[in-house]
């Protein structure tokens, strides 16, 4: 596992507004945004049932959520393993590619 | 709306859906659609954890359109349609945003018309009052108007040619009260040129002086095929 100081450079990707590494029972690993608290458990909680959606999914591979948002201000919920990634997206960055650059990103550490 | 029939016709509208459900937290599965290729499928365990994701997460956002959820071989999306009902769609990583959101207009459109057709309606009637409920108390449908207005589209030309009469009239305002008002107008008709003479009256009620819309009704009346 890469150190929490390796996160911080998830704010360099084009299109990351925020982001917060938490295990999965809550607790905030690594983060660069003031209420991270408070979004804490929406990340765990939406990751670990993602996680467990792949048995209902017929053994599918849990890969990330998306809770898309009128305002653009998506939150991405990334698996890794016992952890979980939430990044907040610009409103006027495109998802897709920030997706991209985050599995590129951790395919990396 | 016949669920049975709104499913059919989406699942039927684009091979790249493998299957489709609609779910309610209250009543649990109220119609599915899933393709033999997809295993091992529980669509009611499914259904309950994205409907409390989006519960959990509407703690904090007031503005969720939908949920994604990206596995490595499909993706599972929901959107909460009218009435409270979950649609869940299951399908390839290479169909878009945008191709999802026409197909389900389409679904959408098509199900209202068969609602309205007393021919076609096997519906009981307190969900024929639902169906005809005023636009008012409908939830909005996203509708994807750059793939409308894109060139190449089918009514690209037409839905451009509208947009530039009505700068003519109102100024640079035109681009959002046009993009609000082709989106009040997918609400209720499927996107067409049969259709699109709908959307002038409703872009009428934006022009208030009378020139201009004298000027408006002749920059566009050649749009439209003689009837």
């Amino acid at each position: 596992m890469a150190s929490a100081k390796d996160f911080a450079r998830l704010e360099q990707i084009n299109g990351v507004a925020n982001y917060i590494l938490v295990r999965g029972d809550g607790q905030i690993i690594s983060q660069n945004m003031e209420n991270a608290a408070s979004f804490a458990p929406i990340i765990s909680t939406g990751g670990t049932q993602c996680d467990t959606l792949s048995t209902d999914m017929g053994g599918n591979r849990y890969i990330h959520l998306c809770i898309e948002r009128e305002s653009g201000n998506d939150l991405l919920i990334f698996s890794l393993g016992r952890y979980y990634l939430g990044i907040f997206k610009h409103p006027e960055s495109e998802r897709q590619e920030i997706i991209d650059n985050v599995i590129y990103f951790l395919q990396n550490l | 709306m016949n669920h049975e029939s709104f499913l059919l016709d989406l699942v039927t509208s684009l091979p790249e859906i493998n299957g489709a459900f609609l779910f309610t937290p209250q009543a649990g599965i109220l119609s599915q659609h899933i393709d033999d290729s997809i295993r091992d499928f529980d669509s009611l365990a499914i259904g309950k954890k994205m409907t409390g994701i989006a519960g959990k997460a509407s703690d904090h956002f007031h503005d969720i359109t939908h949920l994604q959820a990206t596995f490595d071989n499909i993706i599972l999306s929901g959107r909460l349609l009218p009435e409270e009902k979950w649609l869940f769609l299951l399908h390839t990583h290479e169909l878009s945003s945008g191709m999802i959101r026409m197909a389900l207009q389409l679904a959408l459109n098509n199900s209202v018309q068969e609602s309205d057709n007393p021919a076609t309606q096997p519906e009981p009637p307190v969900e024929k009052i639902a169906a005809i409920e005023p636009p008012v108390t409908k939830e909005i449908i996203p509708v994807d108007i750059e793939s409308l207005m894109a060139p190449g589209a089918p009514l690209a030309k037409h839905l451009n040619a509208m947009q530039d009469a009505l700068a003519n009239c109102i100024g640079p305002a035109a681009i959002p009260v046009f993009q609000d008002v082709l989106t009040a107008w997918c609400q209720e008709n499927t996107p067409a040129l049969n259709t699109l003479k709908h959307l002038i009256p409703l872009l009428l009620t934006e022009i208030d002086d009378s020139e201009d819309i004298k000027f408006f009704n002749n920059n566009t009346k050649n749009l439209f095929p003689q009837e």
